[in-house]
């Protein structure tokens, strides 16, 4: 057994509270009594939290957002694994040019690549909306994708798919029950690169997007006059609300790996 | 899962395409390939050769009723005036140490989450980790504001604690871009140095330790070679995205901060038509950011493979 | 562990809230064809929820609202759908006119079909930014002017730009470089409207020039160069700065709100310019927007509405009467502080605008 240093507990939870600290003053600020955030709050009210939690424009925003970020992630897992598995077997120059070419879309600065794909989803005909927004930030996802696949496709030693097929399974079967359950953590790591790029993201969605905004593109609407408190408050909420879910899911997905 | 894959192989159709498949890699090949190649066209490659033919074009859109008109003045505008290479080398430079200290802080938490957390909580804080990234980038921009404004979370405390007499500057300066944009790249790094450092066999680390290796031995020779897929992957990750952060920047940072990026979110925010210098400076940013990872990825990986041969 | 029961119930009782909650709103709003359909890109506030509720009642048309926050993005948009515009009503910035109708972007304003175009203030109506071309390209619906926003507990009224520069205010100001510059030219003795060096282009550059160059020389005295309204009332209430060169919307929403804050035009003069709606090239619902536009200016209770939400004069006639006496006293300026408002000067706003936004990338790049 490994000594387990109590420095790295330490670490781990300092980062935790670096990364809740300005989140937790955000929240309070939601309960202010006043049209703009800032210290002190003399007066509290639970006004703000009430009216974002009855407004239409943030829950139809909110359904849009979810819609393109189920989407789109589907979409850039589907085109992003396969893309992987070529791309681990390449060597040298090749293999550089071809990963230089698969992240293209993330180093083009997103104005930029958002006019782009509106232009060209223009001329092949797509209508702006969810279809075309969910696209657009599948473009924008791959690259994590094939990146986070190429983190552990190297290390998979190819004796483990031979081994495998020698023993009669054919590529479907390798996949599903060998290659698959080895990719795991960085399947996982890649599903929630998409799900929370593509939940933040403001330019690609305000360029593809219709009449029906997408959350963020909402927020930047609202923020044009003044940082109100009821802005804290529906971030803060939405929070809350995806670390409800994404805690539920965990616990339902262990509790099947049990009982299998 | 297992039961309808073993059905599924007694399907006579699906054996004869699997069969067919096995038998002819090149097809295999090919079939695997072609997806991801036409999206490879359709997604990344038309939309830059667009983007280089605008910047080409000395104006762009076209005045009703006019002809387009070619040159190469947009590039020669970054090469004619210091300031915009300045900002470019800012822009690197930043790039590169944030991507630094981004892997020097994540390190030890991934390596928290992947190997020393219980197990079965290891997802939980995984996820815990990740929730702050449901928030705007912009709304946690404010809230790094109201942190470390004069009047924010951090000096109201201090004074109230009467450690300070009077708030200490925190914000639009380098402080608070390094705190602003640290919290946005960590996500970048985490996930690959996770995915990585798993799959690290902690037998290995145990029978290391068995033979006397100490904690400093047992991370230089095994921790660190074994998760390099990681370390490369998230640098990479890091320096792409900070190289092309708007927003935040602008935020957080101060007067004399300012980031190539940004220099192009001005350009395309302009009143006049500047499509195409945006466009053009936006190829020189890919070109030399491409040509920079490319270099260092090959230092690694040489370093690497002559270390592994020693 | 003790009641998994109970805690299931409650999380699937939420759950299912949830999902009805936003399962609703997705029918709402619904798509945008031909007939009875108006689509607007619009600001957070232009259009409240009463106003459109009464006057798709009334007249049977369907608005559809897109909310923008930005000049350049709408450009950008405009341009990048080719042509074929989504919008019928889009939401350009006076001084910005000129962009939009040299790109073929705008369709000009037939007064024969806008009856009540003469709601509009007649000061606004005539002004020299609303025509190009000698056509109208728009429809002024609120007022901007720009001075100086100061923090009254910190300091005395400023009289003038040069508080901009005192050193006694050395990283206690900010402004948005391009809004600021052509004040800048004026404190200098330039002409920041660049009236005067429309036939003379190096003398331009040459006041440019000289501009730029004693704002890089007074960095030290700027906190940080803003963007967004919003972020200047942040850097305010946040005690980062103590004066601020901004527009009058943002400090008369600071100043409703009770925070501690002052606005005026100081000596050397300030800008005005209107926000409003356009009408876009080719729009395919051309006679719901005349519509639509009549049924806006007819109505000095959205006009009201809009004044609240942005803090903007408003540019309608019987607005002010509507509006309470606490609004009225923030948003009146003096009579010499209005004879120092001069517009936005559009003939000549594309040739300096370029030299200004040069200038500008210098001043941060510095």
């Amino acid at each position: 057994m490994t000594r387990r240093p109590p420095f790295l507990a330490l670490w781990f939870w300092l980062f935790v509270a670096y990364l809740f600290a300005p989140l937790v003053v955000m929240a309070a600020m939601g309960f202010r009594d006043s049209n703009f955030v800032a210290f002190p709050i003399e007066k509290w009210t639970t006004r703000w939290y009430a009216d974002v939690l009855t407004d239409r424009e943030y829950r139809g925003s909110l359904w849009i957002s979810v819609q393109v970020a189920v989407y789109s992630t589907l979409l850039a897992m589907a085109v992003g694994v396969p893309m992987a598995f070529p791309v681990a077997r390449l060597r040298g120059t090749l293999r550089a040019v071809a990963v230089a070419v698969i992240v293209l879309p993330a180093f083009l600065p997103v104005v930029v690549s958002s006019i782009a794909l509106r232009m060209f989803l223009g001329r092949i005909g797509l209508e702006p909306g969810v279809a075309a927004i969910a696209f657009g930030h599948a473009v924008g996802s791959v690259p994590f994708v094939v990146v986070m696949m190429l983190t552990r496709l190297n290390a998979m030693s190819p004796s483990l798919t031979e081994a495998a097929r020698n023993l009669g399974a054919d590529d479907l079967v390798v996949l599903a029950r060998v290659v698959l359950p080895f990719m795991a953590p960085a399947l996982f790591g890649a599903f929630l690169f998409c799900i929370l790029l593509s939940f933040e993201d403001f330019m690609r969605s305000f360029f593809l997007g219709g009449f029906d905004p997408t959350f963020p593109v909402l927020l930047f609407a609202k923020l044009r006059f003044g940082f109100n408190p009821g802005l804290a408050a529906i971030s803060s909420l939405v929070l809350v609300a995806t670390l409800f879910v994404a805690f539920y899911a965990e616990r339902f997905m262990r509790r099947r790996g049990v009982e299998r | 899962m297992a039961s309808i894959l073993v059905r599924a192989r007694e399907f006579q159709p699906y054996r004869a395409v699997v069969d067919g498949l096995s038998a002819r890699p090149g097809l295999r090949l090919a079939l695997v390939a072609a997806v991801p190649l036409l999206w490879i066209l359709v997604a990344n490659v038309a939309p830059l050769v667009q983007m280089v033919g605008i910047s080409l074009q000395d104006r762009y859109p076209l005045p009703p009723g006019s002809e387009p008109s070619w040159t190469l003045r947009h590039y020669a505008a970054f090469f004619e005036r210091p300031l915009y290479l300045n900002a470019f080398l800012r822009s690197f430079v930043f790039a590169t140490l944030m991507t630094a200290l981004t892997l020097a802080v994540m390190f030890p938490v991934a390596y928290y989450l992947s190997k020393v957390a219980p197990p079965n909580w290891r997802i939980r804080l995984l996820l815990l980790v990740v929730a702050p990234f449901w928030v705007s980038e912009i709304v946690r921009s404010f809230a790094w504001i109201l942190m470390l404004a004069n009047n924010g979370a951090i000096n109201s405390f201090l004074e109230a604690a009467g450690v300070l007499e009077r708030p200490v500057e925190l914000l639009y300066n380098g402080i608070s871009l390094t705190v602003g944009v640290l919290y946005l790249a960590s996500l970048y790094m985490l996930l690959p140095l996770y995915a990585a450092i798993e799959k690290i066999d902690s037998r290995l680390l145990e029978a290391a330790a068995d033979l006397g290796a100490g904690p400093a031995r047992r991370f230089w020779r095994i921790v660190l070679p074994l998760s390099r897929d990681g370390i490369v992957a998230g640098c990479t990750l890091v320096f792409l995205l900070v190289v092309g952060l708007y927003a935040m920047p602008q935020l957080l940072g101060g007067p004399g901060d300012t980031m190539f990026a940004a220099t192009i979110g001005q350009v395309f925010g302009r009143a006049g038509d500047s499509w195409p210098l945006g466009s053009a400076f936006s190829i020189i940013l890919i070109a030399a950011a491409l040509a920079y990872v490319g270099l260092f990825l090959a230092l690694f990986w040489r370093g690497s493979r002559e270390r592994s041969a020693s | 562990m003790t009641h998994p029961v109970t805690r299931r119930r409650i999380i699937r009782g939420i759950g299912a809230v949830g999902l009805g909650a936003l399962a609703t709103p997705a029918l709402i709003g619904r798509a945008r064809a031909q007939g009875g359909q108006l689509n607007v890109w619009s600001y957070a506030g232009f259009i409240t929820d009463e106003f459109r509720r009464e006057f798709e009642e009334k007249t049977g048309i369907s608005v559809n609202v897109r909310l923008v926050s930005d000049q350049g993005e709408q450009y950008n948009l405009m341009v990048a759908e080719g042509g074929n515009h989504s919008a019928d009503i889009v939401c350009v910035a006076g001084h910005r006119f000129y962009q939009f109708v040299d790109a073929g972007l705008l369709e000009p304003i037939d007064l024969d079909r806008l009856e009540n175009w003469s709601r509009v203030e007649q000061e606004y109506a005539d002004a020299e930014w609303v025509t190009r071309r000698g056509r109208i390209w728009g429809v002024p619906l609120v007022v901007v002017s720009t001075g100086l926003i100061y923090n009254t507990e910190e300091m005395e009224a400023p009289q003038s730009l040069a508080v901009m520069f005192d050193p006694e205010n050395a990283g206690r100001t900010t402004y948005q470089i391009q809004d600021f510059f052509p004040l800048a030219m004026n404190f200098l003795g330039y002409d920041g409207s660049a009236r005067s060096y429309a036939h003379d282009p190096a003398v331009a550059q040459r006041a440019v020039n000289a501009t730029r160059d004693f704002l890089i020389e007074h960095k030290d005295k700027v906190r940080r160069y803003y963007d967004a309204a919003t972020e200047v009332q942040q850097m305010l209430v946040n005690g980062d700065v103590r004066v601020a060169a901004g527009s009058s919307g943002p400090a008369a929403q600071l100043i409703l709100d009770g925070f501690p804050a002052g606005y005026v035009i100081p000596r050397e003069g300030g800008l005005a310019y209107a926000y409003g709606f356009n009408i876009a090239a080719n729009a395919a619902n051309l006679d719901n927007a005349y519509t639509f536009l009549n049924a806006l200016l007819a109505s000095p209770e959205n006009g009201a509405a809009i004044v609240r939400s942005t803090g903007y004069n408003s540019a309608l006639k019987g607005v002010e009467e509507l509006l309470t006496d606490a609004e009225r006293s923030v948003l009146a300026l003096s009579p010499e502080e209005r004879a120092r408002l001069s517009w936005v000067e559009v003939e000549t706003a594309a040739f300096i605008f370029d030299l200004i936004d040069t200038a500008a990338e210098e001043i941060r790049a510095a």
